[in-house]
């Protein structure tokens, strides 16, 4: 039995302290570790962005970032997107746009644009498109979810 | 009384996804997401080889190693006989082939075929597991091409297979299932007629629906016998019977829930999982969750068919299509079933050819078996049918548009079946985009091109279920049978609402689980919404009924006098006496909870025509071929939008699963039949930078029968782009590619081979 690793970091916002095997992968240890299932795995190579967090401001693909990696650091993930009671912009276009249809890919282009509009408030489509070329989406075909990254852009 | 369903005209309002709350927080429920005490996590033991027999198989050192807790192989399975229909859809299977294809018996026919399974304590050691197991193989040669799989010689992989035709079996066995024909007239003095004749044959590689949600499914065998399932599939009631029939269960044991469905497309109509996961939970006493890695849903689940399809086409100078002559060689992958008998109708079904031949060939081959993908068989039929009407088009100086307008099908025209088109706005489309502005817009590029195809799709009709309750608040609860793929809970409550008089906001919706709503058929074919508003619209009808005879008494009339209409309930020649819906559902659930009805709709209701069109326009780069797109127009009829921005998100996704079709997605093997490209790296699928915006145009010919004249939506936008970027790149730099995808290195080659005055056409 491999000895597990003590961890202590910030999970969006507060405080965690957890033991987790030196192999675990910080999607793994998101699930099923602390519980958090808004992180999905689409492919667990770096290729589809559904497990997309920010990790001290920078987005990485958690299923290639192990989760004793983060000691020290601070993750955010969809479930510290929203305000009590109040959406994230991000989040509210999303809705209101319609961009998105199944919901699989939709946790990771949130991080994923969030961290965009953090650095730049007002991104053109170009870069948008770029930006979010890390993220697969199936199911929209991509135009509603640059619209509504657009939108959010605008209501900042 | 409630109006006619004619006569109820919906707003069409861009309501906000019912599910889009919890999919925006990440709270929403997917397969990979179910957790349950003690739940073991198991792993599959996949065949290496594509084509092996089975010497044998031992388990004792994984079923040793501890953690352990259930080994499961193809001999804890009953053996099925029965040919008869597994009801997985579109793609359809029989029950003895559902059964080898979840767990090999003796023999493996691909690469990822399952052979044994572990359940454990976790996935790791699962995983360490089945490594342990020991598994002789008997390496026999395979095929992965249907052509080749066709051909004298060929390795057979099953050989109690005899074609089946309509003239009866074959004698021997072969790798051809099935042979279909259809067609009418004499083709053959149609092309003595015809002034040109164009003949070219076309070749599609295996692809993949590409969810972004593995499947995952989990299962719990209880002591008493009972079992529950909890799976992302797109029918609860139908992955039901497969379980009871391929396990030798009584359905009425099994309770299937389903989760949020993460992308499925056709291919998470079938079951694929939970066979195994109930008996590792039946030999564990716990229950057992497996969920795929990415490399076995490329691998292993039902990608979409590949085939390859010679088409000739007859013509008069005039204009008139004379003939029309085909031939479809689908693979099915290790066991039959392609989608061929609707691929060829689908082909030349715009059109109305004075004469045509169409043959279509079923045949297996040493790759994962097919699965429905979106329009299963239309979208590689198009492909080769809509580059050679192009060709012709061309090759008779005639405009693309005003070439397949002289040839259209109408309203009351027979398809290649003998059916009648019910209401059909297919000539109607092609007039809005000869009309829009993209049609004529001056290119932009230097190797630039534009072209056009269409697609057409039969839509599907099934059963679906629903049961409204009336809640002591006056609201609606609102619970469906059916799996939600595209936004389909948001139109019910729609229709429900605006059916009733309410706002959308007072309807309540779920989905029901297979104990507790009557059986809908699995969500597929572009069928859910037109079947399951009749039945919305029928139960509706049954609770106004229900009301007017608990509400009569306070209008001061008997109940044939309390009239619906608007969304007030009023009594006939009585002025101002009239209640709201809300008003008047509240007053009469007061004193009693019962106010209750379930309803499904017709299932010989008559499915809507689909058919859809694009107009592309590409770059070509000159020295590396790569095809840019560079505008994009898709035109839909949908009959009825019943909300727009779901319409929309439909036609979008599906043109760009075609354009990924069209331009990079493909399976790519080796000799021996092992896939070289399993990773979402290796096959890859558009992301947003690849793309343009995909300008949508919804057009309304209403559908004949059936409420609000709604047409499924979702199968019909994959069909027309390969089509319209082949002629598009035709038109750009003149090289007919006659092979998807239309890849750089594929577009170099032919454009090298044009520039030497190659006659051979594009291909590898």
């Amino acid at each position: 039995m491999v000895e597990k690793i003590r961890v202590r970091a910030t999970l969006n916002g507060e405080p965690v302290d957890f033991l987790v095997a030196p192999y675990v992968s910080l999607l793994d240890t998101l699930r099923d570790e602390l519980g958090l299932t808004g992180t999905k795995e689409g492919c667990n190579d770096g290729n589809c962005g559904a497990c997309t967090v920010n990790l001290d401001g920078r987005i990485v693909d958690s299923c290639c970032v192990l989760g004793a990696e983060i000691d020290g650091s601070a993750v955010e993930t969809i479930e510290g997107m929203a305000e009590p009671g109040k959406l994230h912009p991000l989040q509210q276009a999303f809705l209101e746009e319609a961009a998105l249809q199944c919901g699989i890919c939709t946790p990771g282009f949130l991080i994923s644009a969030k961290a965009l509009l953090d650095k730049e408030p007002h991104p053109s489509e170009d870069r948008i498109r770029f930006w979010l070329a890390g993220n697969l989406c199936r199911c929209t075909g991509y135009d509603k979810i640059v619209k509504a990254v657009q939108k959010a852009a605008e209501s900042a | 009384m409630v109006g006619t369903a004619e006569q109820i005209n919906l707003s069409g309002e861009r309501l906000a996804k019912v599910d889009a709350l919890p999919k925006v927080t990440g709270s929403a429920e997917f397969g990979a997401d179910i957790d349950l005490p003690g739940l073991l996590q198991a792993k599959i033991l996949r065949s290496p080889h594509a084509h092996a027999n089975i010497k044998f198989i031992d388990t004792s050192a994984a079923e040793a190693l501890p953690g352990v807790e259930a080994v499961v192989t193809g001999a804890d399975f009953p053996t099925i006989e029965a040919g008869g229909s597994a009801g997985t859809g579109e793609v359809d299977i029989s029950l003895r082939y559902l059964s080898e294809l979840v767990i090999a018996r003796r023999k493996v026919l691909f690469q990822g075929h399952p052979v044994a399974a572990v359940a454990a304590r976790t996935a790791d050691i699962a995983e360490e597991a089945t490594n342990l197991i020991k598994i002789e193989y008997e390496v026999l040669t395979s095929v992965q091409d249907p052509v080749e799989a066709m051909a004298p010689g060929a390795p057979l992989l099953h050989h109690d297979m005899l074609t089946k035709s309509i003239g009866g079996e074959a004698d021997a066995p072969s790798n051809v299932a099935l042979h279909v024909e259809l067609g009418r007239g004499d083709v053959d003095a149609g092309f003595a007629a015809s002034d040109h004749i164009v003949e070219q044959t076309y070749k599609t590689s295996i692809v993949h629906q590409g969810y972004i949600e593995p499947e995952a499914e989990t299962a719990w065998y209880h002591s008493d016998g009972t079992i529950e399932v909890w799976a992302n599939t797109q029918g609860i009631f139908d992955h039901r019977t497969q379980l009871s029939n391929i396990l030798e269960l009584e359905p009425g044991n099994i309770l299937v829930r389903g989760t949020e469905v993460g992308g499925a497309f056709g291919a998470k109509a079938q079951t694929r999982i939970s066979p195994l996961c109930i008996l590792l939970s039946k030999g564990s006493g716990k229950p057992v969750q497996i969920v795929l890695s990415r490399t076995e849903v490329l691998t292993a689940t039902g990608p979409g068919a590949a085939a390859t399809v010679t088409v000739k086409i007859g013509a008069t100078n005039d204009g008139k299509m004379k003939a029309v002559q085909a031939r479809f060689v689908y693979g099915a992958g290790a066991f039959p079933g392609a989608p061929v008998a609707i691929g060829c109708l689908c082909s030349f079904a715009p059109y109305q050819p004075e004469a045509a031949r169409i043959d279509g060939y079923d045949v297996v081959t040493n790759t994962p078996r097919v699965a429905a993908y979106r329009a299963p068989g239309a979208t590689v039929a198009s492909y080769a049918a809509e580059s050679a009407v192009d060709e012709m088009a061309q090759k008779l100086g005639m405009d693309p548009i005003d070439f397949r307008l002289a040839n259209i099908s109408k309203t009351g025209d027979q398809n290649m079946n003998d059916m009648e088109f019910t209401a059909i706005g297919i000539e109607e489309m092609l007039l809005a985009a000869k009309a829009h502005p993209h049609y004529t817009a001056p290119l932009k590029g230097k190797n630039a091109g534009r072209g056009i195809g269409i697609g057409w799709w039969p839509n599907g009709i099934g059963v679906s279920s629903c049961r409204m309750i009336v809640n002591q608040d006056g609201t609606i609860s609102l619970i469906v049978g059916t799996m939600d793929l595209s936004s389909t809970r948001t139109g019910f409550v729609q229709l429900a609402a605006e059916t009733l008089g309410l706002n959308p906001s007072e309807v309540q919706i779920t989905t029901g689980d297979t104990s507790s709503i009557p059986y809908s058929g699995t969500a597929g074919g572009s069928r859910v919404t037109r079947s399951m508003a009749s039945a919305i619209y029928d139960a509706s009808q049954n609770i106004v009924d229900q009301i007017k005879e608990r509400i009569a008494s306070k209008l001061g009339v008997t109940p044939e006098f309390v009239e619906f209409s608007d969304g007030e309930f009023a009594a006939r020649d009585v002025p101002d006496n009239s209640m709201s819906f809300r008003d008047a559902a509240r007053e009469a659930a007061s004193g009693s909870n019962d106010i209750v009805a379930s309803a499904s709709n017709d299932p010989n209701m008559r499915a809507a025509n689909g058919y859809a069109l694009n107009i592309a326009d590409v770059d070509v780069d000159p020295d590396t071929g790569k095809p840019t797109l560079t505008r994009f127009t898709a035109f839909q009829d949908v009959g009825k939008a019943v909300n727009p921005d779901a319409v929309e998100g439909q036609i979008q996704g599906g043109a760009v699963q075609g354009i990924g079709w069209a331009l990079n997605e493909e399976y790519v093997y080796d000799d021996t039949g092992v896939l070289q490209n399993a990773s979402l790296l290796d096959y890859r699928m558009p992301t947003a930078l690849d793309l343009p915006r995909i300008d949508c145009v919804i057009l309304e010919t209403p559908a004949d029968e059936g409420p609000y004249g709604v047409r499924g939506v979702g199968e019909p936008p994959i069909i027309p782009p390969a089509g319209a970027i082949a002629n598009a790149i035709h038109n750009a730099v003149g090289t007919r590619m006659t092979q998807l995808p239309m890849s750089p290195e594929r577009v170099f080659w032919a454009m090298r081979d044009a520039a030497n005055g190659s006659s051979e056409a594009a291909g590898d």
